[in-house]
């Protein structure tokens, strides 16, 4: 069972919304008590960390045409300043498919 | 104790990557982190820079030989009008004084929060939270004072933190109604390149359509969703800007330049190159800006708790993804109407846009136009958007001062209110140097 999960932002350029969502998320994850590993990325340098990622948080408009293994779950980013909100939709995602990841 | 002292002002300090390093290094001590967070933080980031400086002229190496092929066969000068071009220009312009932009970077950061803690009496609410963004800014006004200004290394250092600090705290704050507005009261702003035009194209949209024509309502082709890709948009944009750079060579002019390679091959293999180099870029951008944005929005929440935090323009587009696509293709169709008058009235400068104004600023105006006017103000505004940042660019790069660069940021600020700070700074220099 794995006891940590690994969450992947990903914005246009991998520099500034999905390092600052990033940053926002983490604080979140911690206060909802949940286990994990947390990196962001470019769209098109996705492919060197899908294999990594349990939870991609990503806007509907990146995820148009992209594919992802089925065990990858997604997050809907809107509103990237709203570290908190996505931490819930992280740990609903956690308390279904990663029970051990939560404290 | 001389040696000692030689060594140090002379060689060491001297190279960027040591200056910032130290800078770094610093500031790492003063957040009182383990000696192994110090050390492993310090050298990332240095590797981080070096990476920028490598990416950089590899940008310029990829450019230049097409640039003086074109301008020796047809008399016209050839500009990249992007981000990325602009870091590649100033960083190549200022030498071993490129260390120097972590100062300037530092100077402007206290400034804009030195602006926000006195709101009361400023009016400025916004603190510029972008670091990829930011120091940008600081090493290209860096040079603009330097190159305009004609003043010392410390004077120019102070200038440009003082004009960036300003320029942070007031264009972040004039953005941050039409950001509220845009995202329903999501409590940020933008600071990126083109918080100036969100708000001047804010204040004009509702002129030239009904925000009922919810861009949002359209079904648009899938197929566009590659543009969302930033390795492949980069590919596609300079294959057919420089490949259209390059007709008046022919293919005998390509295949001189390619050393014998076919001239399909060259221009598939240009094209990769380009977004190679700009991967290598990012990297490096990535590395060194690490946890920047972190320790300011640290600083931020400690000392001006009611800031409005300004950060990267791409958290604006997933608030109306449709308009931001739209924005995209308007303004690269603007950009194209402008280059096609260029042409017409035979300047000069030929000025050839990358992917992020055309991305960065078409998107988010995009999704501001659709706001206050509809699809049809997308239309118009971004039109109009390509069209002033192309003439803008024309303007700005006969002010960068350094004509042997690879081209000059596109973003709309850069080429309407930096364009008029440089033309002033340049009046300013020739005054006293007269």
């Amino acid at each position: 069972m794995k006891d940590q999960v690994n969450v992947l932002f990903v914005c246009g350029y991998g520099l500034g919304s999905s390092a600052m969502a990033e940053m926002l998320v983490k604080k979140g994850l911690v206060a909802e008590g949940v286990n994990a590993e947390v990196k962001h990325t470019a769209v098109g340098e996705l492919n060197s960390l899908k294999e990594w990622a349990d939870v991609v948080a990503i806007s509907k408009k990146l995820a148009e045409g992209l594919t992802f293994d089925e065990n990858t779950h997604l997050v809907e980013v809107v509103n990237i300043m709203d570290g908190a909100g996505i931490a819930k939709q992280i740990a609903a995602i956690v308390d279904e498919f990663y029970p051990a990841a939560r404290k | 104790m001389k040696v000692i002292f030689d060594f140090l002002l002379n060689d060491f300090l001297t190279k960027p990557v040591i200056l910032i390093g130290l800078l770094i290094c610093i500031g790492y001590i003063l957040k009182r982190e383990k000696a192994t967070k110090v050390i492993t933080g310090t050298i990332s980031a240095m590797v981080g820079i070096q990476m920028v400086i490598f990416g950089g002229n590899q940008f310029s190496n990829t450019f230049k030989p097409i640039v003086t092929a074109v301008s020796a066969a047809t008399g016209i000068q050839g500009y990249i009008m992007d981000s990325y071009a602009m870091k590649a220009t100033s960083q190549e312009a200022l030498g071993d004084r490129f260390g120097l932009m972590g100062y300037a970077f530092l100077l402007a950061f206290a400034v804009n929060i030195l602006l926000v803690f006195f709101g009361k009496y400023t009016k400025a609410k916004g603190v510029f939270l972008t670091g990829n963004a930011g120091t940008a800014h600081a090493q290209s006004v860096l040079w603009l004072v330097l190159a305009n200004l004609m003043v010392g290394n410390a004077a120019a250092v102070v200038i440009t933190g003082v004009l960036v600090g300003i320029y942070w705290a007031y264009s972040t704050t004039l953005a941050a109604g039409i950001c509220d507005e845009v995202t329903g009261g999501a409590g940020f702003t933008i600071g990126h390149n083109q918080q100036v035009g969100l708000w001047f194209f804010g204040k004009i949209a509702h002129l030239f359509g009904k925000k009922e024509q919810d861009a949002e309502n359209l079904k648009l082709p899938g197929w566009l969703s590659i543009f969302n890709n930033n390795v492949v948009a980069t590919c596609i944009i300079m294959w057919v800007f420089v490949g259209c750079f390059m007709i008046p060579l022919g293919i005998t002019g390509i295949e001189e330049l390619s050393g014998g390679d076919n001239w399909i091959v060259y221009l598939i293999t240009l094209g990769i190159t380009f977004s190679m180099d700009m991967v290598i870029l990012l990297t490096g951008v990535r590395m060194m800006c690490a946890e920047l944005t972190e320790s300011f929005k640290g600083i931020q929440e400690k000392v001006v708790p009611n800031a409005i935090p300004a950060i990267d323009v791409a958290a604006l587009l997933p608030f109306s993804p449709n308009a931001a696509t739209l924005g995209f293709i308007f303004c690269t169709i603007g950009t194209v109407i402008s280059m096609g008058i260029l042409v017409l009235v035979k300047s000069p400068i030929m000025v050839l846009p990358g992917f992020v104004p055309l991305f960065f600023s078409g998107g988010p105006v995009g999704v501001v136009a659709n706001k206050k006017g509809g699809v049809k103000a997308v239309i118009v505004c971004c039109i109009l958007l390509g069209m002033i940042q192309s003439f803008g660019s024309v303007w700005t790069m006969k002010l960068m001062q350094y004509p042997q660069g690879v081209g000059w940021s596109g973003m709309f600020d850069f080429t309407t209110v930096w364009a008029v700070i440089s033309q002033i700074m340049n009046w300013i220099g020739k005054f006293f140097v007269a």
